[in-house]
């Protein structure tokens, strides 16, 4: 039953980084918005417990206890699962889903969802990325070029505030960047070598979410420069680095246009048969599990890619019996992820008089050099590499009593260097990499249970 | 050999032991839910600890030189015991425990004296031979190297170590990509 303090003009659901992104431009353009988001809520600054606290002063120096690792096996396969951010992760049992092959299911389910922990590295797409389906044939082509999307690149960029330098790449466009930090000695060198050696391949400054230059825009939102402490996944006290709950949902609050809802559990949206329109959502309070419904007319679907194919296949009707807007059957089908499973790291030994000062919350990056400008190699499409080195350290524990304090307080920098890279790898987006509902089972709020069959395939090997 | 049969004996013994009561008044010792200890073991390690790392030099009565005061929000044996507590498998835990018992008696049998009325010289003997000769049990063994782990872990981790010895900052709000050393 449709009541005034119902209706709105927009639902969001999802109070992460998409959603809060569309309510706040919903509220800009003067819309009333009700942003919905299942867990609780995450007010900037204020709800960062541990953003101040220094190394000595987590009980455990960052590492979580043997009952948390062993009872988050999924969530203690990411790297930012630690003591100094885990209460922004999803328990494994609180939100079980069916692995139908392994698939680490990542979750933050508060307001700020996982822009709190992102890694904010944030690298433009090119052309070569859009007309590589048509191109190689593995997929359908891309219905846009980078044309389409260069100026929203640029309108959000903007906004959010991006650390970069300008590359001139044609496989990495370059955007209007904030100044970026440097390279080290031995990033530069490699740089260096590379150029010489290779025509079609390049080290560059790994653009970031981060601000490293004031801009009136900053200033209105609140937000001040990145102190280079790089301990990002615990929110940040100065809004150094883009999140949603430091950039978005206050500057929608503040339009006076935006309703947050946190512990709202969309169920589905509702579909109106007579209208033939989404008319609302149908949501469960995720503490006393009472159904509300709400109403708009607009309606986006925020709630992360899984979760948003499993509110959209939950949303039935007579006429879309197999989920809103599902005729052809597609939905939860050719999910397409990152392969990560690629690391290499050594030491270098060649600048052992250098060393580096301070700290940086990004490295360099090796922007997609296989099969872009023609298929070359036996596998389809490529990878982009982090890359990164710093001094070595090392602390000799060696001995026991005072021959061990000794070894202890000698350490300082031996002249080596370690060095690593990590591989993200596009994947070909096929029909059996999946997601279904389950037909009986559902979570504590009366959502289907999802299945999960996502696999590597012979290309990404 | 008569430290093997020793050990052999020792072995045997302690399989069975209760926990051995204190005389002495006793503070009151931090609950570890999972690794349940009297008072005595509790000091035991304290003590270990105090020896195995010390938290400032040897003084040398000629030098003129500041001593580093290495301050922590918890003592080293806390943070030892804290994390064998609560970061290590039940099996690991049994393990650990096991062999604060064999040090123990292991002690008490070749000096007829508690560990803390040892002298320096004699500490660092123990440490040494019972982590490098293989005819110590193994869980005596990780007692020790748990241990020192932790401790070093606690030393390495410190405000003085990460700012004095890392360089660390922990605001450091500026990156230097070369600096000449």
């Amino acid at each position: 039953m449709q009541s005034p303090e119902n209706r709105y003009d927009a639902i969001v659901i999802g109070a992460g980084m998409s959603g809060g992104y569309a309510a706040k431009e919903l509220c800009d353009k003067g819309l009333k918005t009700l942003l919905l988001e299942r867990g609780r809520n995450v007010e900037h600054i204020k709800d960062y417990p541990t953003t101040n606290l220094q190394p000595w002063e987590l009980p455990h120096r960052g590492q979580l206890t043997h009952e948390e690792r062993t009872e988050n096996p999924i969530a203690s396969r990411c790297y930012a699962f630690r003591e100094d951010a885990k209460h922004f992760f999803v328990k494994d049992k609180e939100h079980p889903y069916i692995q139908e092959s392994p698939f680490d299911w990542l979750r933050g389910y508060q307001v700020g969802g996982k822009s709190i922990m992102w890694a904010r590295q944030v690298q433009r797409w090119s052309d070569f990325d859009f007309e590589g389906p048509a191109r190689d044939g593995f997929a359908v082509d891309w219905p846009i070029r980078y044309r389409d999307l260069a100026d929203w690149y640029t309108h959000v960029e903007g906004f959010v505030g991006v650390s970069g330098n300008k590359d001139g790449l044609d496989t990495l466009p370059d955007g209007d960047f904030l100044k970026a930090w440097p390279l080290n000695c031995v990033e530069e060198y490699f740089q260096q070598f590379v150029k010489e050696n290779y025509d079609d391949r390049h080290v560059v400054y790994a653009r970031c979410a981060h601000l490293t230059e004031s801009r009136p825009i900053f200033q209105k939102q609140g937000r001040g420069l990145c102190q280079s402490r790089h301990i990002c996944q615990r929110g940040c006290p100065y809004g150094g680095y883009f999140n949603a709950n430091s950039t978005l949902i206050p500057w929608a609050l503040n339009t006076g246009n935006l309703t947050l809802r946190p512990h709202s559990v969309a169920h589905s949206v509702i579909y109106d048969e007579e209208l033939g329109k989404a008319t609302g959502v149908r949501v469960v309070d995720a503490n006393t599990k009472e159904v509300t419904e709400y109403f708009a007319n607009v309606i986006f679907v925020n709630g992360s890619t899984l979760n948003t194919n499993l509110i959209l296949l939950n949303s039935k009707s007579d006429r879309f019996p197999n989920g809103l807007g599902n005729d052809n059957g597609l939905m939860g089908k050719y999910i397409a992820f990152h392969n990560y499973r690629a690391r290499i790291s050594g030491v270098h030994e060649g600048h052992p008089s250098f060393k580096d000062e301070g700290r940086r919350p990004t490295s360099a990056y090796f922007p997609r050099f296989r099969n872009v400008y023609r298929q070359e190699t036996d596998f389809l499409r490529g990878y982009a590499a982090g890359f990164g080195a710093g001094p070595i350290r090392p602390v000799d524990s060696e001995g026991f009593g005072a021959t061990l304090y000794e070894n202890l307080m000698s350490t300082s920098t031996n002249g080596a260097w370690r060095v690593g890279s990590h591989m993200m790898g596009e994947t070909i987006p096929k029909e059996e990499n999946r997601v279904w509902l389950d037909n009986e089972a559902t979570d504590d709020w009366g959502v289907p249970l999802l299945h999960v069959k996502v696999d590597y395939d012979d290309n990404d090997e | 050999m008569k430290r093997r049969e020793a050990l052999q004996n020792l072995v045997a013994v302690t399989a069975t032991l209760m926990y051995v009561p204190s005389c002495t008044v006793e503070e009151a010792i931090p609950s570890y839910s999972n690794l349940p200890i009297s008072n005595e073991e509790y000091r035991l390690v304290k003590h270990v600890v105090e020896a195995m790392l010390p938290n400032k030099p040897k003084s040398k009565p000629e030098s003129t030189e500041d001593i580093p005061v290495i301050t922590t929000p918890e003592s080293s044996h806390d943070f030892v015991l804290t994390m064998i507590n609560d970061a290590y498998s039940p099996l690991q835990i049994g393990r650990y425990a096991r062999g604060l018992r064999l040090f123990h008696q292991f002690v008490q049998d070749e000096y007829k004296q508690r560990f803390a009325q040892l002298n320096e010289f004699q500490h660092i003997l123990l440490f040494t031979e019972m982590t490098e000769s293989e005819a110590f049990p193994k869980s005596l063994q990780f007692f020790l190297e748990e241990t020192k782990r932790l401790a070093v872990r606690h030393f390495t981790s410190s405000e003085y170590f990460l700012t004095q010895k890392m360089e660390w900052e922990f605001i450091p709000g500026r990156y230097v990509g070369c600096v000449s050393i």
